[in-house]
């Protein structure tokens, strides 16, 4: 599908561009977020849609690009009142991406990946998600969320408190690091 | 510490009133307001103005927060109350309390979830990251070092 929105310049456009599922150290990610909760970005936010754009695609792209609203039918073109996070690529693991699983001890049958993938859309090629993927192989969406990693109970707070702390530490420390895990604390 | 919710309760009602509403709210100061500021000094005023601000929270998240409370309470005679800055919000989808403090290093997190545990989370500006889940039975004077200790 074409872009529709006329003011997003051609280069941000998808068009035939497929993914490019290969990062590089070195690289960046931009996240837009509230300038007053740089702290704690994803605290109040369902993990269910975690967007970046990457720096190096397309090669005359701008982090600003970030700040185009690409949601079709709404009239603001772009988010002025945000503020851009940069996430600068420490290492990858074996896939050339970042991934981890977390599991919970509340449950030794469940388990949720975090993998970075490139994901692009009809008007903004850039466009990347941390991909959320339950034990059993489904992708955790906007249409699933409740069903699956927004249950409420015991062992998804759980897996979702681990995860918002990892993307907290990315956002804290600028940087995405494939290879540092949160140290078990005993009281 | 009834005291102080009833007058915060009252506080709040007044402000509502279709009279005097907009000249009680010029005068006075708003308690809801300025409860994220309000000094840990009086500790229970403190306590109080977080529990009735966060409805949210369960019996079991209250236990553990008052439990949590006391141990800073003990503290507090020996340190300076002004330099816990304690920031106090919570975690909407979880119904959690949450309890954060930043210093030159990171950034510490106490959560009370609706299960009735408890996580400390460490997010150093080094890269250290440290993380603790624990249920009721713990020592809340070790878990508050832990918490200011960072």
């Amino acid at each position: 599908m074409a872009c529709q929105l006329a003011y997003i310049p051609k280069h941000l456009h998808a068009g035939d561009r497929q993914p490019e599922n290969i990062f590089q150290v070195g690289e960046e990610l931009y996240y837009r977020t509230n300038p007053d909760n740089l702290q704690r970005p994803y605290d109040n936010i369902k993990l269910q849609d975690i967007s970046h754009n990457r720096s190096v695609l397309p090669k005359q792209g701008d982090k600003e690009d970030v700040l185009y609203n690409i949601i079709i039918d709404d009239e603001q073109e772009r988010y002025e009142n945000k503020t851009i996070v940069a996430l600068l690529i420490k290492n990858l693991g074996e896939l050339d991406t970042y991934s981890k699983t977390f599991t919970t001890k509340y449950d030794d049958a469940l388990s949720v990946t975090i993998t970075l993938l490139h994901d692009p859309v009809p008007c903004m090629y850039p466009h990347s998600v941390f991909e959320l993927r339950l034990v059993d192989g489904t992708v955790v969406d906007s249409h699933n969320y409740t069903k699956t990693l927004g249950k409420r109970n015991q062992a998804y707070s759980d897996l979702r408190e681990q995860i918002r702390n990892e993307l907290t530490a990315m956002m804290l420390n600028e940087e995405i690091d494939s290879t540092q895990s949160f140290e078990e604390v005993v009281l | 510490m009834n005291f102080t919710t009833n007058s915060i309760r009252n506080s709040a009602s007044l402000e509502q009133s279709v009279l005097y509403g907009d000249i009680y709210f010029k005068v006075i100061p708003k308690h809801t307001s300025a409860f994220n500021s309000l000094s840990i000094r009086n500790v229970s005023d403190w306590f109080e103005s977080v529990t009735f601000h966060y409805t949210c929270m369960n019996a079991d998240q209250r236990k553990n927060f008052e439990c949590f409370v006391t141990a800073l309470h003990r503290q507090l005679q020996n340190i300076d109350p002004e330099k816990v800055d304690v920031k106090v919000d919570e975690i909407t989808e979880e119904s959690s309390l949450l309890l954060w403090r930043e210093s030159t290093n990171g950034i510490s997190k106490l959560i009370f979830n609706e299960f009735g545990g408890i996580s400390y989370v460490y997010i150093g500006k080094d890269g250290k990251k440290k993380r603790g889940l624990f249920d009721t039975a713990i020592d809340f004077e070790k878990l508050l070092y832990l918490f200011m200790s960072m």
